[in-house]
């Protein structure tokens, strides 16, 4: 399976929706958009996107998914989700340190636009990261006849965000240097842990 | 082994090095009992030598010490620095223990400190040279054979590797970088720029490794072997890593790789190993294909290469003239002086983009002015210059300490601007050229002025080429100015000058030649029509670069121009008579049409643009009867409407943030610039995210908002305590607390913080906000108010304010 996140590019157009421009109405003035594009440029060279996955076979009962090797998740919404689905996997990708390092440097030295471009370019990247990683996984079971759901997060919905700790070490996200805080966020902040469930074509 | 015995080895068979330690070490479950690998060296000698041993046996002629990482900043954060000296000196004696009499090569393995240099990331150059120095002081003081920088991802980290490692082990340093498929390293340098700048430092080698898998690196390999003679090294992995299941699977094969390293052989590479997923087996299969082969000769000619950050460049293969934009120069320039000396780059910064766009090759960097620290001002100009523009700088000063700051910190191989024929210039201009190896250009003037002939600047051009030869200046690095003076005062001097180029070019045919080409029109009227008809001259004569001003128009070969620079005109009667009426037309720009100071600050913060402010301030105080009402009316003013347009979704965060800058900045200039007692105290407003959540950026967004306001903001940070919170607010009394919390899991912290403030009867106003926070749930917990955003928690505030 060819899972590669290392050329993942920020685009220009996603780090505007960040900012809160709307999709197709305005546009920044092009000094600007320049000073916008030179920091995201600044950005793409801070990250470094790694990324892990684990698969495995799944049953899945009202309110449980149960691994073969044992793991559960506890959760309606993705229980629902995954209806019919034989096989899951767990993604945990990052663009590293760096670029959060530089940012809060530059809140500190009240560049706080450079820093927010920044922030918002690490946001784009990370989400581009776990799309990528999705996108791959998918065309590998589209080529051996399944169908993969859509992706769902620990902290979303009903699986409780105290569960990402076990998560993560099923994973083992540990191995690209995510680690968790007591209130379980991932560190590095630009990091993003997500499951996938697989069913067969004939189970649409 | 020394550099010469190691080098003459390279010139007559391939050297095989080692295959991956990292992931053999992993893969034996060998780094479970230590903090960092470097550690094996002297808690598990044993696994260190077994991977040693393996390399060897496989017909490694090359084993990397297990040091990549033992430099000072990581063996700090891993409380092993006391133990420096064991690691090193273990890690080079273990091999030399497995080599049991073999003719081993220990190569001392330097690689990343973790952290990027500025202006990437936070570390200065200089702390990174010093962390390298260390690292290669103890591997030279264990008796390394050879060092060897790898897997470096940073053009700036790897400058200051390679100088520490050159001016602290006299044996061979080759330079290796990890490159992405698209021939880039992560932080945006390509191949050449790579080669440009470790050759120019004067590494002994240099390669790839690690990087994207053997095939691509063979591609990349072809690149280097094309541009350079120096042996090259080639180290790929065994493909990109995917990590499945917890176990790291490298899709690559023993045959693609031997398959890519034969490619590689093939365009001239000498040294072959492995990297991350290779092992003894990838090594034996080397060993049998390419140990003690012939490496293939290679003739590489005619290259002078010059580069940023990302890019590079042969000059030999660039039209003439090579334009030097000479836009980044305070001299005669009184906004450009003024903005400097107030701190600002953004008038630099506006040049080097349009110099860029308008077709300059290189960019002159000139910050010498009165009264200023140039050698801090230099070194900030090229920092900001290449974080914008990717083409290389000419580094100009007459200040020998603010040109080496100024190379030094330069991402890239830049030129220096410059040298003369002074005895006391060539001792201190021509170390720094060597040392950093940049192409240094020459002024054929000396301790008596401009000779009139030019003979005598050939002269000067010789004496400079013998200094060059004394220092170690290859002369290929010379680039001579033969000067150009004015026609309108010294008409005989064109001639001079054009024959000094023609000489030049038969005399020193090694060095290349620039004038700059301005001077020549000086005091006479439509200026570029002389410049250009005479830079046409030049070209004839042979000149290679012109410092230009890049938007005129270089088309322009006037007759009237033409004979006066022919020196047919005498006292340029014919040429005034044609342009005597020529008045340039210069567009008025908007933002210098005058405004009331009050209007134009008003103006300032609206557009964002925080760079004019403190000059504006500045003109307010000095002329203003009542400055700080003058300054605030206008701030206030103008973030009303910017409040207003982000609420109609006219103006959006960046444009919030960047007035933010400007007022505060404002606020900033005037508090400076008052005493104490004329300046307002500023209402306080406390601002934390609460326990358990560690994110910022949204409450900083509204810290910088609430200051752009005038509010002197007490920024708690993160993860802040409840108690704390209220503890701080009994000791400040502001009249607000603003509570931040990302997460729904954190949010009943805010109601916590409400609860104990209640308690300790304490009087600011509460205000929440937050991704997952609601008005409703902002009700429930008993909250003041709720804000959607920085300007819905400046509005609420103001409120406060005027009750």
């Amino acid at each position: 399976m060819n899972i590669n996140v290392s050329n993942i590019k920020i685009s220009y157009d996603e780090v505007l929706q960040r900012l809160g421009y709307l999709k197709t109405s305005e546009r920044p003035a092009q000094n600007l958009e320049i000073q916008i594009k030179e920091h995201i440029e600044t950005a793409q060279k801070l990250i470094a996107p790694k990324s892990v996955i684990a698969f495995d076979n799944i049953t899945v009962s009202e309110n449980f998914i149960t691994f073969a090797n044992g793991y559960k998740i506890e959760s309606l919404q993705v229980a629902k989700l995954f209806a019919n689905c034989f096989k899951s996997y767990g993604i945990a990708v990052t663009i590293g340190a760096a670029l959060e390092k530089k940012r809060n440097d530059l809140m500190a030295q009240k560049e706080t636009f450079k820093a927010i471009i920044l922030d918002a370019s690490g946001s784009v990247a990370a989400e581009e990261a776990v799309k990528t990683v999705n996108a791959q996984i998918k065309e590998f079971e589209e080529n051996n006849n399944n169908i993969v759901s859509k992706r769902f997060s620990p902290g979303y919905g009903d699986w409780k965000l105290q569960s990402q700790e076990d998560f993560l070490k099923w994973i083992g996200a540990e191995q690209i240097g995510i680690s968790l805080t007591a209130s379980f966020q991932m560190q590095p902040e630009k990091s993003v842990s997500a499951i996938i469930g697989v069913r067969t074509a004939s189970n649409k | 082994m020394d550099k010469k015995d190691f080098l003459d080895l390279l010139q007559n068979r391939v050297l095989i090095m080692d295959g991956a330690t990292g992931t053999q070490l992993q893969k034996k479950k060998y780094l479970d009992d230590v903090e960092i690998p470097e550690e094996l060296n002297i808690k598990f000698p044993e696994r260190i030598s077994e991977i040693y041993s393996s390399y060897i046996n496989a017909g490694s002629d090359i084993i990397l010490a297990n040091t990549f990482g033992a430099n000072p900043i990581r063996l700090k954060e891993h409380n092993l620095f006391d133990k420096a000296s064991d690691i090193v000196g273990e890690g080079v004696n273990l091999v030399r223990k497995a080599a049991g009499g073999k003719d081993i090569i220990v190569a001392g393995d330097i690689s990343s400190l973790g952290e990027y240099v500025e202006p990437l990331g936070t570390l200065s150059f200089d702390k990174a040279y010093e962390a390298f120095a260390f690292q290669v002081s103890m591997l030279a003081k264990h008796n390394a054979d050879i060092i060897i920088i790898e897997t470096m991802t940073e053009i700036k980290e790897l400058k200051a590797a390679i100088l520490a490692a050159k001016d602290n082990f006299n044996g061979a340093v080759i330079a290796q970088m990890t490159f992405s498929q698209d021939g880039m390293t992560v932080t945006g340098s390509d191949i050449l720029s790579f080669l440009t700048m470790a050759e120019n430092l004067g590494v002994d080698a240099l390669g790839l490794n690690c990087s994207v898998g053997a095939k691509d690196l063979a591609k990349m390999a072809k690149t280097l072997c094309e541009n350079t003679n120096l042996p090259i090294s080639f180290k790929p992995n065994a493909g990109m890593p995917v990590l499945i299941n917890r176990e790291t699977h490298f899709p690559g094969t023993v045959e693609e790789f031997i398959e890519s390293s034969l490619e590689a052989y093939s365009y001239g590479v000498s040294m072959f190993g492995g990297c991350c997923g290779t092992n003894p087996e990838y090594i034996k299969a080397l060993s049998k294909e390419l140990k003690g082969k012939a490496p293939i000769k290679r003739n590489v000619k005619n290259k002078f290469f010059l580069s940023s950050r990302n890019k590079a460049f042969d000059i030999n293969e660039i039209k003439r003239p090579i334009i030097i934009g000479e836009r980044i120069n305070p001299t005669g320039r009184k906004k450009f002086q003024e903005e400097l000396l107030h701190g600002s780059f953004a008038l630099v910064k506006d040049e080097a983009r349009s110099q860029a766009a308008a077709g300059a090759n290189l960019l002159d960097v000139n910050m010498g002015m009165p009264n200023v620290d140039e050698v801090k001002l230099l070194t900030e100009a090229v920092n900001q210059i290449q974080e914008i523009v990717s083409i290389p700088l000419s580094i100009d000063s007459s200040n020998p300490k603010a040109l080496e700051e100024g190379v030094k910190n330069c991402a890239g191989r830049p030129l220096i601007n410059s040298v003369n024929g002074e005895q006391a210039k060539l001792d201190s201009i021509m170390p720094i050229a060597k040392r950093y190896g940049c192409g240094l250009i020459a002024l054929t003037t000396d301790e008596n002025g401009i000779p009139k002939t030019a003979k005598e600047r050939l002269k000067i051009a010789g004496k400079i080429l013998e200094a060059a030869d004394k220092h170690g200046v290859k002369r290929e690095n010379i680039i001579f100015d033969y000067l150009v003076l004015s026609v309108s005062a010294t008409p005989e001097q064109i001639h001079e000058t054009l024959n000094a180029v023609k000489e030049s070019k038969k005399l020193y045919p090694e060095c290349k030649i620039l004038l700059g080409v301005s001077n020549v029109s000086f005091g006479l009227p439509s200026r570029q029509t002389i410049n250009s008809t005479f830079l046409k001259m030049a070209l004839e004569a042979g000149i290679d670069f012109g410092i230009i001003n890049p938007h005129e128009d270089w088309g322009v070969f006037d007759t009237f121009a033409k004979d006066l620079l022919d020196n047919k005109d005498p006292g340029a009667k014919k040429y005034m008579e044609a342009f005597a009426s020529f008045k340039k037309s210069v567009l008025k720009k908007e933002d210098e049409v005058l405004l009331p100071l009050g209007k134009q600050l008003y103006f300032a913060v609206l557009n964002g643009n925080k760079e004019s402010v403190p000059k504006i301030v500045s003109q307010i105080i000095e002329s203003d009867k009542n400055p700080f009402n003058t300054v605030n009316d206008n701030v206030l003013e103008a973030l009303n409407l910017v409040g207003d347009k982000f609420a109609a979704k006219e103006y959006f965060l960046p444009q919030i943030i960047m007035s933010a800058e400007a007022a505060q900045a404002a606020f900033a200039a005037v508090k400076k610039m008052l005493k104490q007692n004329e300046a307002q105290s500023a209402e306080k407003v406390i601002m934390a995210t609460v326990k358990g959540d560690v994110h910022d950026i949204g409450k900083n967004i509204v810290c910088a908002v609430l200051e752009s306001y005038g509010f002197e903001v007490i920024d708690m940070g993160i993860d802040v305590d409840a108690q704390d919170i209220v503890d701080k607010a009994q000791e400040v009394k502001p009249i607000a607390i603003g509570l931040s919390a990302l997460m729904t899991t954190t949010m009943p912290e805010m109601e916590k913080v409400i609860k104990i403030k209640n308690t300790a009867h304490v009087q600011p106003k509460i205000i929440v906000g937050g991704a997952a926070v609601t008005k409703k749930f902002a009700d429930e917990i008993g909250a003041d108010a709720y804000a959607r955003d920085a300007v819905e928690t400046a509005k609420y505030v103001k409120s406060i304010k005027r009750q």
